[in-house]
């Protein structure tokens, strides 16, 4: 849509910071997608460690 | 075990020495040393992978706090804040922290093997010969893959540990370059010790934001000519901001908007990153080269012409105000070809920018200012761009460059007048020409009427 009405952004910094929004919301959601599975990778990883080292204390 | 050994002690100390079953050194009835040993490191698995966890939830939260978004504000506040954010994480080494989890966990995952293998040699072998086959199999194996990316950047098999090796054995070849980053700054703030160049005469080096660097000494004394307060700091989030969607989007209205945006701002001298070269290839590519001097593509003349100014508008300002190093614009000199053209009639705005990027980077012929005729708003910025200009070279004692004295006669001569932005910016130059001093705040105002 904002490609369709450029004239609604007579200011270019406006302009710029629409743009830069858009595309900064799109890179964080992946940013944080990839930090997310990583650390859901460890706490999976850390689950079954805790269960055999403490069942071969016992 | 304890006590039977107090007794043997209490005895001997009364005089009374034991004799018969009562003198029998007590025996060890506690776990195998073995078992100790074991249970050590498998304590010590469960304590990494643990501390693992304990960072995995920090980092969730860390998270949680950069994608919060600020609900108040504009738009160009929330990106400024979205930016600084940014620019925390990376200073700060997120990534690199994050990368630790993935350490913590493989030496977790040692460790057990380890243990295993210890535990299981003193109870089957055949089984513990097994495990430890498998063990020393993936521990091999991990020790390659850390080689060969140590060895060879391009190695996809990159992990955490290789990039470390790998900055401890080439410390200059990384992205960050830290060895050449701290030779930078010693020489930068050292000069006497090694006969470097230090920084100009009558700079400042304010690292504060409240006082400008850069002034040049015959201005500094002056009275104010516009009493207007500068946001610097907002200039320099603006250009983070810049620089950071210029490397990572290529989408054309994305570039063209970063291209029109680039001349709203301010690059001073405590802006540390600029996209230079970036800005000089993208106005390059709008160039055809086939016929040995470069014309612009007629369909890429609007983003030939957003870039042109852009470019022209960055390299004026880090010469002029930036503070830039000479070494910043010798890649540029050195691929630039002569881009004015006769080709582009009736396009003066065009013309004219390309013009006096070919004189900024001297590969200029002289430039005919006769028959141009601007657009207003082009006229307007022109002037205020060249007035930079001699603001610059007049401060290095060197004579007005013909390029802007033959744009104020041009003005001049116009018929209808010039915007009387353009005619402000004309008497300006004309006075810095006299003598009138001048300072960098009375430059960045736009409309000097």
């Amino acid at each position: 849509m904002l490609k369709g009405l450029p004239s609604h952004f007579p200011n270019p910094r406006a302009e710029f910071f629409d743009t830069y929004k858009r595309e900064a919301d799109e890179y964080d959601r992946d940013l944080t997608k990839k930090y997310d599975d990583e650390l859901n990778t460890t706490l999976i990883f850390v689950r079954p460690f805790q269960l055999y080292t403490w069942s071969s204390q016992c | 075990m304890d006590h039977d050994l107090l007794k043997i002690v209490a005895s001997v100390l009364l005089g009374n020495v034991p004799t018969g079953a009562d003198a029998a050194f007590p025996k060890w009835d506690g776990p195998d040393p073995t078992v100790v040993h074991v249970q050590a490191i498998l304590y010590s698995s469960l304590a990494t992978s643990l501390l693992s966890a304990f960072i995995a939830m920090l980092g969730k939260q860390w998270l949680n706090r950069y994608t919060w978004v600020d609900m108040r504000g504009s738009v160009i506040d929330r990106s400024r804040n979205r930016q600084r954010k940014m620019n925390g994480m990376v200073t700060w080494r997120f990534h690199l922290v994050m990368e630790c989890l993935s350490i913590m966990r493989q030496a977790a995952l040692l460790l057990f093997s380890y243990a295993l293998s210890h535990h299981l040699f003193f109870i089957n072998k055949a089984v513990a010969t097994v495990v430890m086959g498998f063990a020393a199999f993936g521990l091999l194996l991990y020790a390659l893959i850390v080689l060969a990316a140590t060895l060879s950047y391009d190695c996809p098999f990159q992990t955490p540990l290789s990039r470390i090796l790998r900055f401890l054995i080439y410390p200059d070849s990384g992205p960050d370059n830290y060895p050449r980053r701290l030779r930078t700054w010693f020489w930068r703030n050292f000069p006497q010790m090694g006969g470097q160049q230090g920084p100009k005469p009558g700079d400042t080096g304010g690292d504060d934001g409240s006082v400008f660097p850069g002034h040049f000494e015959v201005s500094i004394a002056t009275d104010p000519l516009f009493n207007r307060r500068h946001d610097w700091g907002g200039h320099v989030l603006d250009s983070i901001c810049i620089v950071w969607l210029f490397e990572m989007s290529m989408d054309t209205d994305v570039i063209m908007r970063i291209l029109r945006f680039i001349p709203e701002v301010v690059w001073h001298a405590d802006i540390r990153t600029t996209p230079l070269e970036r800005l000089y290839d993208t106005l390059f590519e709008c160039f055809d080269h086939s016929s040995g001097h470069p014309v612009v593509i007629p369909k890429l003349r609007n983003k030939a012409y957003l870039g042109a100014k852009a470019l022209l508008h960055l390299t004026i300002q880090r010469k002029c105000i930036g503070n830039e190093n000479g070494d910043a614009f010798v890649p540029i000199s050195n691929k630039h070809k002569r881009m004015y053209s006769k080709h582009y009639d009736g396009d003066s705005d065009l013309t004219s920018t390309l013009g006096i990027i070919d004189c900024v980077f001297n590969k200029s012929e002289p430039m005919c200012w006769k028959g141009l005729s601007f657009t207003p708003t082009h006229h307007a910025w022109m002037g205020h761009v060249l007035l930079y200009r001699a603001w610059d070279v007049l401060g290095q004692d060197k004579p007005l460059p013909d390029d802007v004295r033959e744009f104020i006669l041009h003005s001049f001569q116009l018929e209808p007048p010039p915007p009387a932005t353009v005619v402000a910016d004309c008497l300006i130059v004309i006075g810095l020409v006299l003598g009138i001093s001048l300072q960098e705040d009375h430059l960045s105002v736009v409309d000097k009427r």
